[in-house]
């Protein structure tokens, strides 16, 4: 190996190889799937976001909530996901393929978001969460998100039921309403032929998995 | 390869080491001022982010330094500012050395430097402003991407030039290492950026590329860097070479292959397909292998030193991070057992593997090496051995108080998250750990004190460099090497 050549001969297939396997594999197997169509329902899974939703994504990344929150519901034999309530299956690949930025996350500081809009349905309390956090909360509050505006004659039709100094209102900006879409729109409930195969319930010890659960279902 | 003892460098000063230390002490000097600038940022920002854990109102009322964005900024400070400035100074000195090759002139990479540093800074900027692209190490926007990468091209360019004057045939372990790793990088940057930043892949095959790029940062670049510096810097110091260079081959190789799939163990659990995830626990197990050749090439080196003297702070470094290279690998497949990996998934274990690798293992070879290197360069000792002291024992300490906070808390998190029975809510399960975050941002705080004594030390020494005029040569300023380390 006292060659340069050989050296970088070595390097060049080692990340070839790596690249290969991790990033062209998957793109070819999974990276041009497509929404599943529900000839019953008429429509295709998972429909394609709101731009409201869209922008609301953008304001997800750009905050950094994934640093304390994760989007992803595991199996049930990994962890209490399924348990908690935090969905009613575990997610699949196929939930993902419209978002622009995938948050999956790798730390839960805060409970996980992938199906939060299934668990809180009034908006109004998205925004009192983020303006003003319950008090064991370790979120901080998201005040740079809303404005405070004096009232003048009437209270505006868009301000919040939320503690405001007396003679003032306060206003969500259009970063907090799209904020708030996005989270209500969390909610993957459409089982697709693959989520079958998730196991749902804590198995029994089993080295075949797959084929438990399908009789399970 | 051959195994007779031209292969190993030779333990003795050469006649022209001077020569080749003038030749590149500019750039040199401006990647350790920077380095170290950025390791004050860094800890000044995860202090900060470490204190919001605890205190989630402090400064939060600003969208600039919400929770979500000091922790971005404070890791991209850590890995692009500290660790690829410290990886340049400690590549260009060593890759100089080893070849035995004057650089031809140091201007071009002087700029190079001074554009990846500004190309960090547009990209923290981005990052502060809302632009972040919110992809693990990808945080900084495209524009700033696009200024890193053609200054890193620069900065290459110039280490490509020394290797290929070389004067010195044959090549050692420690070039292995240096000058794959600076061919990787770009290579790997161009595929995050391509599928990440600028193309889009699909759904969670997104989330694949982020963690296979995440981690081969480590992997195929300051990981080997450190490792390259080790290879070099052990022998040297001890005065006893690497005996044997085939096992440090089997190393060399197997690493890099293995290490390259190792971020993929972090999807345990996500919605990727299986494969993916078995791919990536498997090789962890397989880096047992070039962890066992590492430790014996390395350990059998230091154990068996003979010169005497080996005490100086730049040895201390060096056997903390082998210390730590070896513990986190062995870490590393234990957590990978699935009566570990689903307690451990999602919690604050992941980080600290991550400040594992980074810090203990990297930066610590990373201070060994600048201990060692920048007395040569500036042919003078460190300007004060109270700061060394110094920041050895906080840097030490710092690091196992935030090491063990960071394991005592993910284990209490994953442990309430999966007893349902008994922290039935998210409070509940936040009461479990929260005590260990305390720990955490005193341990944050003890690394800014570290980090400032290296800061003030380095700009010292810059500056005894700068405004005191020295015409002799590191033979006859220093008597042994452990002279140059401690000002006595």
């Amino acid at each position: 190996m006292n060659r340069g050549p050989y050296l970088f001969l070595g390097a060049f297939a080692i990340l070839a190889f790596s690249w290969t396997a991790a990033i062209l594999a998957n793109q070819l197997g999974y990276g041009a799937v497509t929404p599943h169509y529900d000839s019953l329902a008429g429509q295709a899974f998972p429909a394609k976001h709101p731009g409201i939703v869209e922008r609301g994504a953008q304001v997800y990344t750009d905050l950094g909530c994934v640093t304390c929150h994760t989007q992803q519901v595991r199996r049930a034999d990994i962890g209490s996901d399924l348990a908690r309530g935090w969905g009613e299956r575990a997610s699949v690949g196929r939930d993902y393929m419209h978002e622009s930025t995938v948050q999956l996350g790798s730390n839960r500081f805060g409970p996980d978001l992938r199906n939060v809009g299934a668990r809180i349905e009034d908006p109004n309390v998205f925004y009192q969460m983020l303006y003003a956090p319950a008090e064991d909360s370790a979120m901080p509050a998201y005040r740079f998100l809303f404005d405070e505006v004096k009232v003048v004659g009437q209270v505006s039709d868009d301000a919040l039921n939320l503690d405001a100094p007396t003679g003032y209102q306060i206003v969500p900006t259009e970063r907090a309403r799209s904020l708030v879409a996005y989270l209500a729109y969390r909610n993957d409930t459409y089982a697709y032929p693959e989520t079958n195969f998730v196991p749902t319930e804590p198995e029994a010890e089993s080295d075949d998995e797959a084929a438990e659960t399908e009789e399970g279902h | 390869m051959d195994s007779n003892s031209s292969n190993t460098p030779a333990t003795a000063e050469r006649p022209d080491s001077a020569v080749i230390d003038a030749s590149i002490k500019v750039p040199v000097l401006f990647f350790l001022y920077a380095a170290a600038a950025w390791l004050v940022t860094a800890s000044v920002l995860g202090f900060i982010a470490a204190a919001q854990l605890v205190q989630p109102a402090f400064l939060a009322d600003y969208a600039w330094t919400t929770h979500g964005r000091i922790v971005p900024l404070a890791r991209n400070a850590l890995i692009y500012g500290w660790g690829f400035n410290a990886a340049f100074a400690v590549l260009i000195w060593m890759v100089a050395r080893l070849c035995r090759t004057p650089a031809p002139k140091w201007g071009t990479t002087l700029v190079g430097g001074l554009f990846w540093n500004v190309g960090i800074k547009l990209g923290l900027t981005g990052i502060i402003i809302g632009q972040s692209t919110g992809h693990v190490l990808l945080e900084m926007p495209g524009y700033a991407a696009a200024v890193m990468f053609v200054s890193y091209g620069i900065i290459g360019a110039g280490v490509a030039i020394i290797f290929s004057r070389r004067r010195e045939g044959s090549m050692f372990a420690s070039q292995w290492y240096g000058l794959t790793a600076l061919f990787w990088f770009p290579w790997l940057f161009t595929i995050a950026q391509y599928t990440l930043v600028f193309g889009s892949m699909r759904g969670t095959a997104q989330a694949v590329a982020s963690a296979w790029y995440g981690h081969n940062i480590y992997a195929l670049f300051l990981g080997p860097i450190a490792l390259g510096a080790l290879y070099y810097l052990i022998p040297k110091r001890v005065g006893r070479p690497i005996t044997n260079y085939p096992l440090a081959q089997i190393g060399f190789w197997s690493f890099v292959f293995f290490g390259s799939f190792g971020g993929l163990a972090t999807l345990v659990g996500s919605p990727v397909p299986a494969w993916v995830q078995t791919v990536g626990v498997s090789s962890n197990f397989m880096l047992l292998i070039p962890l066992f050749a590492i430790a014996v090439n390395l350990g059998g080196a230091l154990l068996g030193g003979t010169k005497a003297g080996g005490s100086g702070p730049a040895l201390k470094f060096f056997k903390l991070s082998l210390v730590s290279f070896i513990i986190v690998g062995l870490l590393t497949v234990v957590l990978s057992l699935p009566s570990f990996s689903h307690t451990i998934g999602l919690t604050f274990v992941g980080e600290a593997l991550d400040i594992l690798h980074w810090y203990a293992f990297v930066s610590f070879a990373f201070f060994g090496a600048i201990y060692f290197m920048l007395p040569r360069l500036i042919v003078q000792p460190w300007p004060s051995g109270a700061l060394i002291t110094a920041h050895f024992w906080a840097t030490v300490a710092g690091t196992i108080i935030v090491i063990s906070s960071l394991f005592l808390a993910g284990f209490a998190q994953g442990a309430a998250l999966n007893d349902i029975e008994n922290y039935a809510t998210f409070a509940d399960v936040m009461g479990a750990f929260s005590g260990y975050l305390v720990a955490l941002a005193f341990g944050y705080l003890t690394l800014l004190v570290g980090s400032l004594a290296f800061f003030v030390n380095v700009v010292m020494a810059i500056y005894q460099a700068c405004f005191s005029k020295s015409t002799a040569s590191a033979d006859t300023v220093f008597g042994s090497p452990a002279a140059m380390e401690v000002n006595s």
